[in-house]
């Protein structure tokens, strides 16, 4: 089955909504680096959280790179779409010029 | 951690308020990989989703969408996230876990060590007093060599904490074993020996009451003194607090002193009780109840003379507040105006004003046992304490008191019980080590002034702990502009009056 071109658009909107949330999801996890505690123990813990921030970020760029792609995808669809009634009617205009002979 | 010189355990920094905050962002992170493992889920949709698949023209487009869906849900992606999130919070729960293991098992493997080696020694008792009367007798001094050899080694003092086993190894013995009566503390024994440190001290002190030693019965009375000119102020910091309690301890001066100071605030008065030191070495008990019966039977947490006296007197003070009178003898001082110390009258709840106990040594020992006194604390609101070079480990304060313990790491008194204080977001200890390549002794590593050098290091550390000690019990150390400081000092004493 192939999407229509508003199906795809629709599909690149929840994935940029994805990003959005991992967005959200980051911004949870980075205040957890508040714990006050001072030891090599909470200092580690900090690092780690810091670490899965940094990769929530690269996850939600991945995220936008996806969303445009699949607009680019729909607008490649949509061409073919917008293209549609200019082959028919080239096919049918050759059609009937071919039967004309 | 350190700061200053000093090493802080508990209170707000400490590690047991820093598991639990571990904990509590580690739940938080569990909830974050739940919200990613969605995601993933959602996006999974959609890279599944049929419509996707390309048309001649378009599957150059289709396919880099496809591909770039697979790499955001992929390992470098969401699930790699919901992966290291979850490999996050495993990793700080097991942490946790080992760490309160450790702590427990460190304290039982303490602990254990510790009655093993004291029960060698009580089994052995009658050999080591003749070789201890022998090297005497040979001109060694042997208190000297002790009080040296724990400047060098303080853990040696630790070896205190194992009472129980030092009970089970006289008892072991037929010389000594007659010597511990059966009593009413017997009761507290197993068949291994005493089962709590304070049950074997208990033993110890009903054993030497046969022989008229360590024996506090019998009634206490309180007498209102003049407040000396030596130290009769209000402190207005940690170390003018713990400074004063030398004079205070002083048994030639002020023996069995306590003393009551009564600081205004803007909301009522704030009470500090300061608890005179050891001033009787002497074993045999006499009137003077700042001494080592009250040492011993305080630390097996029994109730003194002295801590009744100290009741007493701390009503006493408060009455007389109430009654806007005050009596001949009081040190008023403070502010510079003469105005009364306390608002209020004969109506006001003295049982709601807020109560600091202070002590050094088993001034110490005493505060933290009121503190933990129901019957005292139903009367009076502690809260707050302060120790110096007193071993309080055992001493089960209720959790909403603020304790701050000054040690010394060459002091042993401190270290009699055998085990560290609590760690908790309510105790704060902080040690000193006085190790400055001199050769000490035990006794100079107790005095009161290295404590108060110590508690000038807490007044000026920016430790969390120390900070978050010092902004709670500000009120004790900053009167109300204005207003006077009201000193009353008690003596009290054995006997009847």
């Amino acid at each position: 089955m192939v999407g229509g071109p508003e199906d795809i658009r629709r599909l690149a909107r929840r994935v940029a909504l994805e990003a959005e949330q991992v967005r959200e999801v980051a911004a949870q996890v980075s205040a957890t680096r508040s714990v006050s505690w001072q030891s090599a123990t909470a200092s580690a813990f900090r690092d780690s959280v810091t670490l899965c921030v940094l990769s929530l970020h690269h996850t939600a760029e991945l995220l936008d790179t996806a969303a445009r792609f699949l607009l680019a995808h729909a607008s490649a669809v949509q061409s073919v779409v917008d293209a549609l009634p200019l082959v028919g009617g080239a096919v049918h205009h050759g059609r009937r010029r071919g039967g004309d002979r | 951690m350190s700061d200053g010189g000093l090493r802080v355990r508990g209170g707000v920094g400490g590690t047991t308020v820093g598991l639990a905050a571990l904990e509590e962002a580690s739940g938080r992170l569990a909830g974050s990989a739940q919200d990613i493992a969605a995601s993933l889920a959602r996006t999974l949709l959609v890279a599944a989703d049929p419509g996707l698949a390309g048309v001649a023209p378009a599957v150059v487009t289709a396919a880099a969408a496809e591909g770039a869906l697979a790499l955001a849900v992929g390992p470098a992606g969401l699930a790699g996230d919901a992966a290291r999130l979850v490999g996050l919070v495993t990793a700080t729960a097991a942490t946790v876990s080992a760490y309160r293991a450790v702590d427990a098992e460190v304290a039982r493997t303490v602990a254990l060590t510790q009655d093993a080696v004291m029960f060698v020694v009580g089994s052995q008792a009658p050999e080591l007093a003749v070789g201890v009367l022998a090297l005497e007798a040979l001109g060694v001094d042997v208190g000297g060599a002790l009080d040296r050899a724990v400047w060098e080694v303080p853990a040696v003092a630790d070896l205190a904490g194992g009472a129980e086993g030092l009970v089970a190894g006289l008892r072991s013995d037929p010389l000594t074993a007659p010597l511990l009566t059966p009593g009413a503390a017997a009761d507290a024994e197993g068949p291994g020996g005493p089962r709590t440190y304070e049950d074997a001290l208990a033993v110890l002190a009903d054993s030497a009451a046969v022989w008229g030693l360590l024996d506090d019965s019998g009634p206490v009375h309180m007498q209102r003194e003049p407040a000396g000119p030596s130290g009769a102020s209000a402190p207005r910091s940690l170390e003018e607090l713990v400074r004063g309690q030398g004079p205070l301890s002083d048994p030639a001066d002020h023996p069995g002193r306590i003393r009551v100071v009564e600081v205004p605030t803007g909301t009522g008065p704030v009470w500090l009780v300061e608890v005179s030191g050891t001033q009787v070495w002497d074993p045999r008990t006499g009137a003077n109840p700042c001494d080592v019966t009250t040492d011993v039977r305080a630390m097996a947490q029994e109730s003194t003379a002295l801590a009744r006296g100290v009741q007493e007197a701390l009503d006493q003070a408060q009455a007389e507040s109430r009654a806007g009178s005050d009596g001949a003898g009081s040190g008023g001082t403070g502010s510079g105006a003469a105005g009364p110390a306390s608002a209020g009258g004969p109506g006001r709840d003295a049982s709601t004003e807020p109560v600091m106990l202070v002590g050094h040594s088993l001034g110490g020992i005493v505060a933290a046992g009121l503190a933990s006194s129901p019957a005292f604390t139903a009367r009076h609101r502690v809260t707050h304490v302060v120790t110096a070079g007193s071993p309080v480990a055992r001493m089960p304060v209720p959790a909403g008191v603020q304790v701050l313990s000054l040690e010394h790491h060459q002091d042993p008194v401190p270290r009699l019980e055998g085990a560290p204080n609590p760690d908790r977001s309510g105790w704060v200890t902080a040690t000193r080590d006085l190790d400055d390549g001199r050769d000490g002794t035990g006794s100079e590593a107790h005095g009161v002034g290295e404590y108060a050098a110590t508690a000038a290091a807490v007044d000026r550390s920016t430790d969390p702990s120390l900070v978050a000690w010092r902004d709670g019990s500000e009120a004790f150390f900053h009167p109300a502009e204005g207003a006077q400081v009201v000193v009353r000092d008690y003596r009290i004493a054995r006997g009847a009056p």
